[in-house]
């Protein structure tokens, strides 16, 4: 591969681009699905190709294939010129890369058991084991158990004769119960939905997970959400455990924070931000007790690596601190415009795609609240858990929330369980409005792994480290 | 792109290395440019080109799969070798009868030229429109060539080619945006112009938008507003798998009033009105499915494994398999009213006019509740005319109750493509559509 990198960048040399890089990507996949027992998805892939982007003339071109024939590899390099060409007639940008000194650099991820070398079959046995435990509860119609494996193994090289060799080996899995009723229908999943956690690592960590040891009290819990009253409807304090702000990091602070949305190139597509870079060290983006970090050095995290698809090192940075909105998500070409150097967040969804600037792991900084002590705190409310549904505005402003379940806090003690539990807001009157963080004990690491950008879309693996965390006069129950 | 004759020949191949009972194998191979841009310039422009295949083999009533893009005889035999031990490894699946058997079905449409040059001038046509308006333009023009091609051992020869493009477009001036979207083979710079020159004049505006209190209104929807329900109601419960396992809003509900009586829905995957897709990913043609009609619940669409399950027809509306999602309609359309734009928002005395929506999630599955955002476009309506922009909505609402109070249809429909599902459909009046909150920091 190191071979084919090297010969594409003497040939992009040759022909005198700008700017130029490739990226070898082969990617390796395992994906088990059991439902109701039955293995019903057991698949396996192996996807190779390379992409070229350069910069010449005044504009970008990207060019891709899983045709590693010589006469094919000239071609693509041509395409990728012509293509920036193209660009060029219509705008001449001027080229701008935040500076970077050639690095010669791999990475591997830390693990112990490569989980491909684990065989399919222990792997089914765990997922059908875990989820025949749930059978006992006769409303839990369907029990699914998800197990993905998904290895990446890159070159990256460029023009200004950098070369880079990572792996970065990811999976994880979970459990679900659907409780099926007249009308309808409730779903628990453990360890998050989404097909459960996921993280940087090895089989040690779905060894981790104890899907066995939660397989009941998830099939049990499902029939008492189906059982469960309406959430009510108004305004309340409430407590979102780590899972759930997890998703609310990821939405409300992660993606309004992405300097190229700022810039607006994701603009007719996933929206833009409400952020302007003008706000840096001003907008007061959450009450005092609120820092948050973007850090792709998180041991284990699902947004860890060595180097961006820019072969810029993986960093952690302050994006807000004391509640003050410190810093955006960057890469050479944004971070300039902000007098700045990238902070090494670009990465691309395999070999067909450009690297667009993505999360890490965006962490919210652990409190000093034992999550006892913060419910007895709390007179009347809501503790909501487990994301259902998720939905947010183009700026990033009014979001709005469902939860699996909740449950009631009177006087200071967990209730009864709601079910359907909504809650709404606007993104900096909500992260002001929080008062109590969970401490280290609680802050754990939790894996985004279907976070959607660009076109065509790509899907990114990125991370969330949270800790249960309470917000005041929040609105709750919307529901028609 | 490789050609029928020659996919066929290497799927022959396989079957004949397998030895499976039956054997499964899926070709798609895919060419794309697509070229971003954002404030009238190119940023991104990208092309790919990629080859997969997939297979799928059965041994009694146990299954295995493997996918590579290494599509040489080596990578397909290895990939039928892995595909095969996984099998080997599997419980058997009592729900499963058989893989389909097809009669030979070959659409060869031509290619459309990937043109990198021919994108610029487009996007120029767009820019110079933004730039004679004094705004912004973002957007993106895509075109895909593929080739997918079907082959099973008990028969089933299924092969097409087709190209399709797609242009999304946003015009923005300070807080206004407007929208448009194409989808279609060979777009013309005439029909891109038009779709600039309406993106531009919304938002151009001599008001700043406003905020609105939240609560219930009567809407105008435009077409892609309208798209957006479908693609719900779609993920919600057309698929025979929800509705056999009773979470589609239709389970029990079949021949039951859904919906006010103008409404009417169909799959269509055969019709050269939207964007035919001719058979499924298990090579089973396609089968017209009337989905709601006059407002009573009429059907589901299935693929073989559900069909088996519930002891009905195949309606050839297979997803790529293995997949626990079941068989999904990707050709919807929605029949057409007999009113005219114009006529439709004179009616309204006061009301929200709605170009599209953005980011809309489930709330309540079974009660088709969803909850998103207004976008691109959102104005008040007084005494029947479009007054002032406002600030984008919230909304929280059941669709199938937004249909119930569906009060005029527009005759002309917008055809939309989105990453394989495309829909044909009309722009909505609607009575008492419930907003719960507005985007103002």
């Amino acid at each position: 591969m190191k071979d084919i990198a090297l010969k594409i960048i003497d040939l992009l040399k040759l022909k005198r681009v700008t700017y130029g890089d490739v990226r070898i990507v082969l990617r390796k996949l395992e994906n088990i699905k059991v439902k109701n027992e039955v293995p019903l998805v057991v698949t396996t892939s192996d996807d190779c190709g390379f992409g070229v982007r350069v910069f010449i003339d005044g504009g970008w071109g990207f060019s891709s294939s899983s045709d590693f024939k010589i006469g094919n590899i000239e071609k693509v390099v041509n395409q990728a010129i012509s293509i920036a060409k193209a660009s060029g007639s219509v705008n001449k940008n001027k080229f701008q890369f935040s500076e970077l000194d050639p690095i010669e650099g791999a990475y591997i991820t830390p693990h112990q058991i490569n989980p491909l070398n684990v065989s399919l079959e222990e792997k089914i046995n765990l997922l059908v084991n875990a989820t025949s435990k749930m059978k006992k509860y006769v409303l839990v119609k369907i029990r699914q158990g998800f197990m993905r494996i998904f290895i990446d193994e890159k070159i990256f090289a460029n023009t200004e004769d950098s070369i880079i060799h990572q792996k970065v080996m990811t999976c994880g899995g979970g459990i679900q119960a659907t409780a099926i009723g007249k009308d309808e229908y409730q779903v628990r999943a453990y360890p998050n939905s989404f097909e459960g956690n996921f993280a940087t690592g090895g089989y040690e960590f779905i060894e981790s997970l104890q899907l066995d040891e939660n397989s009941e009290r998830i099939g049990q819990e499902a029939e008492e959400i189906l059982k469960a009253p309406q959430c009510p409807s108004g305004i309340m304090d409430i407590i979102i455990d780590s899972s759930q702000l997890a998703l609310q990091v990821h939405e409300s602070i992660g993606h309004p924070i992405e300097l190229d949305r700022v810039f607006g190139t994701e603009a007719s597509y996933a929206g833009t931000s409400f952020i302007e870079p003008a706000m840096m060290n001003n907008l007061r983006y959450g009450s005092g007790i609120v820092n948050v970090y973007a850090d792709a050095t998180v041991t284990g995290a699902l947004g860890s690596f060595g180097y961006d698809d820019e072969g810029v090192p993986a960093q952690r940075i302050p994006i807000i601190q004391n509640g003050i909105f410190k810093n955006f998500l960057s890469s050479r070409e944004t971070a300039p415009l902000i007098t700045k150097k990238s902070n090494g967040t670009m990465r691309a969804d395999g070999w067909q795609n450009i690297p667009l600037i993505r999360m890490t792991n965006i962490n919210l900084e652990p409190g000093e609240w034992d999550l006892e002590d913060l419910i007895s705190d709390t007179k009347n409310g809501l503790y909501l858990e487990t994301n259902s549904s998720w939905s947010i505005d183009d700026k990033r402003i009014n979001f709005q929330f469902a939860t699996e379940l909740a449950k009631e806090i009177k006087n200071g003690k967990l209730g009864k369980i709601y079910k359907n539990p909504t809650y709404t807001g606007i993104t900096t009157k909500f992260w002001n409005s929080c008062d109590a963080i969970c401490s280290e004990k609680y802050w754990k690491k939790w894996g985004t792994p279907n976070c959607g950008k660009g076109e065509p879309p790509q899907t990114m693996y990125v991370g969330h480290c949270t800790s249960p965390a309470r917000f005041r006069n929040v609105y709750v129950g919307v529901m028609k | 792109m490789k050609g029928y004759k020659r996919l066929k020949s290497l799927a022959e191949k396989v079957f004949k290395a397998s030895k499976a009972d039956q054997t499964e194998v899926l070709f798609a191979n895919v060419d794309q440019l697509l070229t971003r841009f954002s404030k009238n310039s190119i940023h991104q422009n990208v092309m790919s080109s990629d080859n997969q295949v997939s297979i799928r083999v059965v041994k009694g009533k146990k299954i295995g799969s493997a996918l590579t893009n290494k599509v040489d005889p080596d990578g397909i035999i290895q990939t039928l070798m892995r595909a095969t031990e996984i099998a080997d490894l599997q419980s058997e699946d009592e729900k499963f009868k058989s893989l389909p058997c097809e009669k030979e079905i070959v659409i060869e449409d031509d290619f459309g030229k990937i043109n990198p040059k021919d994108f610029a001038n487009k996007v120029t046509s767009i820019v110079n429109i933004a730039m004679d308006k004094g705004v912004k333009a973002f957007g993106a023009i895509k075109r895909e060539n593929a080739e997918i091609a079907i082959f099973n051992s008990s028969g089933t020869s299924s092969y097409r080619t087709s190209t399709l493009d797609n242009l999304n477009l946003v015009m923005m001036d300070g807080e206004l945006s407007g929208y448009g979207a194409l989808s279609g083979i060979n777009l013309t710079i005439n029909d891109i112009e038009q779709l600039a020159l309406i993106a531009s004049a919304k938002c151009k505006s001599k008001y700043t938008p406003i905020p609105i209190e939240p609560g219930e209104y009567t809407v105008f929807l435009e077409e892609y507003a309208v798209i957006t329900m479908l693609m719900m109601l779609n993920y919600m419960g057309f698929s025979g798998l929800k509705f056999l396992e009773g979470r589609s809003f239709l389970s029990n509900k079949i021949g039951k009033k859904i919906t006010g009586a103008d409404i009417s829905i169909y799959d269509d995957g055969i019709s050269e009105k939207g964007i035919p897709s001719y058979f499924d990913f298990e090579g089973k043609k396609k089968k017209k499915v009337i989905l709601i009609e006059n407002g009573i619940g009429k059907g589901v669409v299935y693929d073989s494994y559900t069909a088996n399950m519930g002891n009905k027809k195949n309606t050839g509306h297979s997803l790529p398999q293995p997949n626990l999602f079941g068989p999904y309609c990707l050709n919807i359309f929605m029949k057409s009213g007999n009113a005219d734009v114009k006529d439709m928002i004179s009616t309204i005395k006061k009301g929200i006019y709605i170009t599209r929506f953005h980011y809309v999630n489930v709330v309540h599955p079974t009660k088709t509740v969803m909850t998103g955002m207004t976008r691109d476009g959102t104005f008040l309506i007084e005494n029947g005319e479009i007054t002032r922009p406002i600030k984008n909505l919230r909304f929280t609402q059941s669709i199938l109750d937004a249909f119930k109070n569906a009060k005029m249809i527009s005759k002309k429909r917008k055809l939309f493509s989105l990453e394989g599902e495309t829909y044909l459909a009309p722009a909505v009046v609607i009575k008492c559509f419930n907003f719960t909150g507005v985007s103002e920091m």
